[in-house]
């Protein structure tokens, strides 16, 4: 479950894009996990997050989910949810951080992000590196903004021909590139897509077009 | 995933939502509609779940109706399905995101997260997840909770269990491994081979502690082999309780 690992973009395209997580350890320490998961949702959501979202229940942008999202993921919430939040400044992470911390919940947390950055603002205990794409790369989206914005799901649901077709819809003037990027986000399943990053690349995708 | 040809009317809405390209209109009988490519088809119902077809005419099989492989096929496209098999969700397991309260990843220790198939619908046949498999079977142990190494492989050869599901097309499967920070170069430079003989990309991961001066243990293992890291990482901060401790 490495989906939140292999995002691309340039140092300061990832300066906008940070992923919290939290999730319960099975067999350790998730009977009972429900409230602090939840809790851990509440303080995420205080701080701006431009998306959120459970990986066993859908995210903001699920259809029915769009109106009180914090209280429909709270209500279908269990121990074994995994809550994410997406932001776009580590400053709004670092509050986020020390407010769990100070909770003092005991489930783990995880933050997807730059590394150097991430770990001004806490000790880091693991980490998944990231190594890139190894292989026949040449069977990769032509644009690097496809690229970009698809790996923002890193389940692999916003698929790159949508992406071509909503730029598309964008430079005819049928859409927005907010409403682009709302598309896209709703394909994501569990709320890690970032849909601010995906309009500044959908802008940049329509000048190529 | 099927696509009732008798309700189809061909207004494409829903063919670029397919992460693999496996929808395509089709003309038969004087008119057209689109068709599903079974082959091609990893049971990831983005068609069903978010296209919306305006006509009904999207019609999944539940799991429990599906033949064994169009099973496979869903469990490993799907982000939450638990398998029936394991009883667990998703297409790995929790690897390092709980290693503050599980401790499955120590010092001296290197874990591989090689995803293959990944990123944007490349997608992955067995035989290949084998041949990676194969390759670095001598040299690691695979995580035994993992999809791949449960239903797929056999964790001491890497060879695939049913040489039927050799051809079979997934959306990703993530291959899970670990082994010692003296033996992780020579995997890594086993991955980096094998990776050019595959009909896929890997995206791949390492997980490695974190030592005190804030250096990931691995950094040593990648100056060995001459790869860099992305500057992105997952980050576990150790919050998690009972907290496994720092060393």
């Amino acid at each position: 479950m490495t989906h939140t690992l292999h995002r691309q973009g340039t140092y300061e395209e990832l300066k906008e894009d940070f992923v919290v997580l939290v999730m319960s350890a099975k067999g350790f320490n998730d009977p009972g996990a429900a409230p602090k998961l939840g809790e851990a949702l509440k303080i995420i959501s205080k701080y701006g997050p431009v998306n959120i979202g459970d990986m066993t229940q859908g995210s903001m942008y699920r259809a029915g989910f769009r109106i009180k999202p914090v209280e429909r993921l709270l209500k279908g919430g269990h121990d074994r949810s995994i809550y994410h939040g997406v932001f776009t400044d580590l400053e709004a992470v670092k509050k986020v951080v020390d407010e769990l911390k100070a909770a003092d919940l005991g489930m783990s947390v995880v933050i997807s992000g730059l590394y150097d950055e991430v770990k001004n603002i806490i000790r880091p205990h693991t980490v998944n590196l990231f190594l890139g794409i190894w292989g026949k790369t040449e069977l990769l989206p032509k644009h690097e903004e496809v690229l970009k914005i698809c790996t923002m799901c890193g389940h692999q649901f916003v698929s790159r021909n949508l992406v071509m077709k909503l730029a598309q819809d964008v430079k005819r003037g049928r859409i927005s590139p907010e409403e682009a990027a709302e598309v896209m986000a709703s394909c994501c399943s569990c709320g890690i897509f970032n849909p601010v990053r995906a309009v500044k690349l959908v802008k940049q995708l329509v000048q190529k077009l | 995933m099927y696509i009732n040809p008798d309700r189809c009317v061909a207004c494409t809405h829903c063919v670029p939502y397919c992460p693999t390209g496996a929808i395509q209109i089709v003309s038969e009988g004087g008119r057209n509609y689109a068709k599903v490519d079974d082959d091609r088809c990893v049971e990831c119902w983005i068609c069903y779940r978010v296209a919306r077809c305006p006509k009904d005419a999207i019609e999944p099989t539940p799991p429990e109706k599906m033949p064994f492989v169009r099973r496979l096929k869903f469990f490993f496209a799907s982000a939450t399905a638990v398998w029936p098999e394991t009883g667990m969700a998703g297409r790995g397991t929790e690897e390092m995101k709980t290693n503050d309260v599980t401790g499955r990843f120590r010092f001296g220790e290197i874990g591989f997260a090689l995803d293959m198939g990944r990123p944007t619908g490349v997608g992955v046949r067995v035989s290949d997840v084998e041949k990676v498999c194969k390759a670095i079977a001598p040299y690691v142990t695979f995580e035994i909770e993992n999809p791949v190494t449960k239903l797929l492989i056999d964790p001491k050869t890497g060879e695939v269990r049913n040489p039927e599901l050799r051809n079979v097309y997934l959306l990703s499967a993530v291959v899970e491994a670990k082994t010692s920070k003296e033996l992780a170069p020579k995997v890594l430079e086993i991955v980096r081979d094998v990776s050019k003989e595959v009909n896929t990309v890997i995206s791949v991961g390492l997980v490695s502690r974190v030592k005190p001066d804030g250096e990931p243990e691995a950094y040593e293992v990648l100056r060995q082999v001459g790869i860099e890291a992305k500057p992105n990482m997952k980050v576990n901060i150790g919050l998690g309780k009972p907290f496994v401790g720092w060393e």
